[in-house]
């Protein structure tokens, strides 16, 4: 292990946070007009942060060119630390500037850079020193809430992407790219020789999407804040909102289509949008797209007619009420559906009172699904999902030809088995995790349908779950210690499990 | 003429022996082994064929043509551009991939552009020959012409209750419209079919004809209720495998396919989706049960060594393949099985590919006849009409005097393929061709 690489990368990725936080510091200087003393912290660390990273990386001994010897160790490490140094920075402004509990701080934090999106912001919140804040979300201050979508949106592509782009010189970082970039190693997703091409193509085509998003929502009548911030949140698939009552708030169908398609369109593979602007290659071609799409479309008809048949009221967030007719009905199922596909976690209404024990487990079944690989989507992704069935079937058959040899294919081309056996080991570790973080959840004396969807919510990146933080709540009421476990998971979970727990494996740390 | 043949392999052999058996022909045989036949009347050249030294040494520089037959496709290529840039006439290559993949005309990629004349797909000819036999149970073999579409097919016992069992052929000139039963075999005698010729069960029959019309016939003779074939247990990884099993995917069988796991890797082929694979050797029961090969509808070895796939073949036969396919290459293994006629159908590669060759070098008939055909004593004849040839040119058939025991089966002429039929008119370049005892072909050849 090469500390001083170590130290190099991390160094890099606390300069990234740290752009941000000046980011953060010259919008709200400027542009939200909020009060000096409130952008203090952004200040005082993204000055702080710049230099230590700055420090870091000089003293790694790196010198130009920048240029890592990066070994898979090193890269799985730095990866790790530096999104354990990030959780810390970005939980920074809500500690000092909000005077949240640290608990409170770090899980918002988590949440915002796992793009899981779950808040423990609420009315009456307890803070530091015995204060409540008052009004919830609509009671911090506008830097705070735009930090909010833009940690959601760095942690949407990952860093990686932002150490490229802002030092094109780096080169070798395959081993961060592997470590950081969700989805199964297919030969096929790589578009041009070089990683950091394929990553600055990427990154375009993230940041041209939100400014998309956020044009459209502008034009349906967003004000230009909570436009930049949605867009920020809906293409991380983060679900951030600046208001307590989501999308609801703004009461507006145009606006709710528009984020569920945008929300649809973050949680398909970006390679294939790539491919089809550039060389006009039918997405439709692609199998897990085919089955996202299908299982999006057969959900939101399933909630629609359900919604339909159950209710004449609809009962939206906040205390509004709505006629139910069709287009009410497959809006709001769609949203959610969308939203929870996505693995967003914006909601309009909430699930979980409208009380259809169908709906709720469907809910959580598509919580673990997630969206598909190589989009800003959590879960367990589709992709996976396929070669998992697949393998089930294969196996079957071997049952009536023993000497038959395994043929898994995905998009018509033969797998290497080690790929459909880390898929295999993905389920299992995946499952553990949930299982386990659900079991020390239990012993907290929360319930079981609280605890298995938190855990489930918290591993896919969504944002709300089922019981007591349904769409309409927060996860303010978690005991301090679940909320720090509930934070190693969102991590966990962003980084695809692998990346993190084969830091805490043995013969990581031996050094042959 | 002046022929260099690159690669003395089956194929290179084979032809070389035919061509230097005429004595018209100087054949010149490169091959990087050392072992070239010696029972061939032909100068070997030991070395590697695609370099410009051997090339020159072979004499390329003032020789007719280039056969390069080596199983090697770019060595092939390769010898061809150089030699076309030292000089010599014309070109054949053998190119082991389709088309598609070798000179796509939308790319502009054309054979040309590598000194290329005449190209061989060795792959797609013989995955055609095999595909002509598949879809039918008793059209066991087709001997190729050297028109491409003609084709007389080969029908391998009449089986039991068919249609036209019992009748005279003058009765059923109605239902063989383009179609002549060129040639009888009924228990090792040849019958030359006329009018009263009566067809029996058990009988082995030759038609002759357009090779769509004659397994359209063949088809509506023998396949009632037409179902087609959809469960094909395929054996050995090879390129011609590969064509095959995506050809019949498309068709939507049911594939199966059995070869060891070191061919499998070895070739490196890719198998179509949906095809089962199972490994093992293909000789062993316990694989064949595996394979369900006892519903199978065709069974087809492809295997590499003709060997594995003969006695497999024997095998999958006895354990209730309907149909079963035999690919083999080496010569000798032709005729020597009897068995292997009781069973089905053996495509030849190396017979199906030399016959292509002298197709595009407009040479006789090749090929051989299948071997019952041989033991009764019969030969294919082909003759060509000439001016000279008054007393047939501008006469109808019916007026024209023919050798007793001889049935013109059918006439090739430029404009395409026609039936002997009476009223038929001949002209001057007509091809003829008979299936005849020797002696009665000799007889006719000096009346022309």
């Amino acid at each position: 292990m090469n500390w001083k690489n170590v130290m190099g990368l991390v160094s890099l990725h606390v300069l990234v946070i740290s752009f941000a936080m000046m980011l953060t510091t010259i919008l709200g200087g400027t542009c939200f007009a909020d009060p000096s003393q409130s952008i203090r912290t952004f200040v005082f660390v993204s000055i702080g942060g710049t230099l230590a990273g700055a420090c870091g990386i000089l003293m790694s001994g790196v010198r130009r060119p920048l240029h890592f010897n990066i070994s898979l160790r090193e890269g799985f490490l730095s990866v790790f630390l530096a999104w354990c140094i990030a959780v810390l920075l970005g939980a920074l402004p809500f500690f000092v500037e909000a005077r949240f509990t640290f608990a409170d701080a770090i899980f918002e934090s988590a949440s915002g850079l796992s793009t899981t999106g779950a808040s423990v912001v609420e009315s009456e919140m307890r803070l530091r020193g015995g204060g409540v804040l008052n009004n919830g979300l609509e009671g911090l201050s506008k830097s705070l809430l735009f930090w909010r979508s833009l940690l959601n949106w760095i942690g949407g592509i990952g860093f990686v992407s932002f150490v490229m782009m802002i030092f094109p010189i780096l080169g070798g970082g395959k081993p961060l790219y592997d470590a950081e970039v969700p989805g199964i190693k297919n030969t096929g997703d790589q578009l041009t020789p070089r990683i950091r091409d394929t990553t600055m193509i990427l990154m375009f085509f993230y940041i041209g999407l939100t400014a998309v998003a956020c044009g459209t929502y502008w034009l349906f009548g967003m004000d230009w804040f909570d436009a930049v911030c949605h867009a920020l949140a809906t293409i991380a698939t983060g679900g951030f909102s600046t208001h307590s009552n989501s999308f609801a708030y703004f009461e507006n169908s145009k606006l709710e289509w528009a984020a569920t398609f945008f929300m649809l369109a973050s949680a398909c593979n970006f390679m294939l949008a790539i491919r089809l602007f550039m060389k006009r290659e039918n997405p439709f071609k692609d199998s897990e797209f085919r089955a996202f799409v299908r299982t999006a479309v057969a959900c939101s008809l399933l909630f629609a007619s359900m919604i339909v048949i159950h209710f004449s009221k609809l009962n939206m967030l906040g205390v509004r009420e709505v006629d139910v007719d069709f287009e009410t009905a497959l809006r709001t199922a769609a949203f959610q559906v969308a939203s929870i596909m996505s693995t967003t976690g914006f909601a309009t209404s909430d699930y979980v009172g409208w009380n259809l024990k169908g709906v709720s487990m469907i809910i959580l079944l598509l919580m673990v699904f997630g969206g598909c690989a190589g989009s800003t989507a959590g879960g367990f992704k589709f992709v996976r999902l396929e070669l998992m069935v697949k393998q089930c079937i294969c196996e079957l058959r071997r049952r009536i030809f023993p000497h038959m040899v395994p043929d898994i294919r995905l998009g018509g081309k033969s797998l290497k088995m080690p790929v459909v056996a880390q898929a295999m080991a993905f389920m299992v570790v995946y499952t553990v995790t949930i299982l386990a973080s659900t079991l020390i959840l239990s012993f907290m004396q929360i319930d079981l349908e609280t605890a298995l969807s938190a855990s489930v919510s918290a591993i896919s990146n969504v944002g709300p779950g089922l019981g007591k933080i349904s769409p309409a709540c927060t996860w303010g009421f978690f005991p301090p210690a679940a909320k720090l476990l509930l934070s190693f998971v969102m991590i966990a979970g962003r980084l695809e499990l692998f990346t993190v727990f084969v830091v805490l494996l043995p013969r990581f740390w031996y050094a042959r | 003429m002046k022929v260099i043949i690159l690669g003395a392999g089956e194929l290179g052999r084979y032809i070389g022996k035919k061509l230097s058996a005429d004595r018209k022909h100087e054949v010149i045989l490169v091959d990087i082994k050392s072992e070239i036949d010696e029972t061939i009347e032909a100068l070997p050249v030991i070395g590697d064929g695609a370099s410009v030294r051997k090339l020159k040494e072979a004499g390329a520089e003032n020789a007719d043509l280039l056969l390069a037959l080596s199983g090697n496709e770019d060595t092939n290529a390769l010898a061809c551009h150089i030699a076309k840039k030292l000089g010599i006439k014309r070109t054949i290559c053998r190119i082991f991939s389709d088309k598609d993949n070798m000179f796509p005309e939308a790319n502009g990629l054309y054979p040309k552009d590598f000194g290329i004349d005449e190209v061989l797909y060795s792959v797609t000819e013989t995955v055609d020959a095999i595909d002509y036999v598949l879809e039918n149970e008793v059209l066991v073999n087709y001997i190729p012409l050297r028109h491409k579409d003609a084709k007389i097919v080969v029908i391998n016992k009449m089986p039991i209750n068919s249609e036209i069992t019992g009748y005279k052929l003058k009765d059923l000139a109605g239902k063989l419209n383009n179609m002549r039963i060129a040639a009888v075999v009924r228990d090792g005698e040849l019958i030359v079919p006329d009018g009263d010729t009566q067809l029996k069960t058990g009988d082995r029959i030759y038609v002759a004809g357009m090779a769509n019309d004659a397994r359209r016939f063949v088809n509506w003779l023998f396949n009632e209720g037409s179902k087609p074939i959809s469960n094909v247990v395929v054996a050995g990884a090879s390129k011609v495998s590969e064509e095959l099993m995506k050809r019949l995917r498309k068709r939507k069988c049911d594939l199966k396919l059995i070869c060891s796991n070191q061919e499998m890797s070895k070739q490196a082929i890719e198998v179509p989706e949906g095809v089962i694979t199972l490994s093992g050797d293909v000789r062993d029961t316990e694989i064949m049960n595996e394979a369900c090969i006892n519903g199978c509808d065709v069974f087809i070895a492809l295997d590499r060594h003709d060997e594995v796939n003969i006695i497999s073949c024997l095998l999958a036969k006895k354990y209730g393949a309907k149909k079963v396919i035999a690919l083999t290459s080496k010569n000798e293994y032709i005729d020597i099985l009897p068995v292997i006629d009781q069973m089905g159908c053996r495509i030849n590669s190396t017979q199906i590919l030399a016959s292509r060759v002298f197709q595009m070098l407009d040479e006789g008939p090749y090929c051989l006849l299948p071997r019952e055909l041989n033991d009764a004593g019969a030969r294919l004849g082909e003759f060509q009409l000439t001016d000279g040839s008054d007393s047939f040119v501008g006469k109808c058939l019916r007026e024209c005097k023919f050798p007793p025991q001889l049935q013109i089966a059918l006439i090739v002429r430029d404009d395409g393929v026609h039936p002997s039929n009476g009223d038929l008119e001949l002209k001057s370049g007509d091809f003829l061709y008979a299936i005849a005892k020797p002696e009665t072909i000799e007889k006719f050849s000096k009346m022309i």
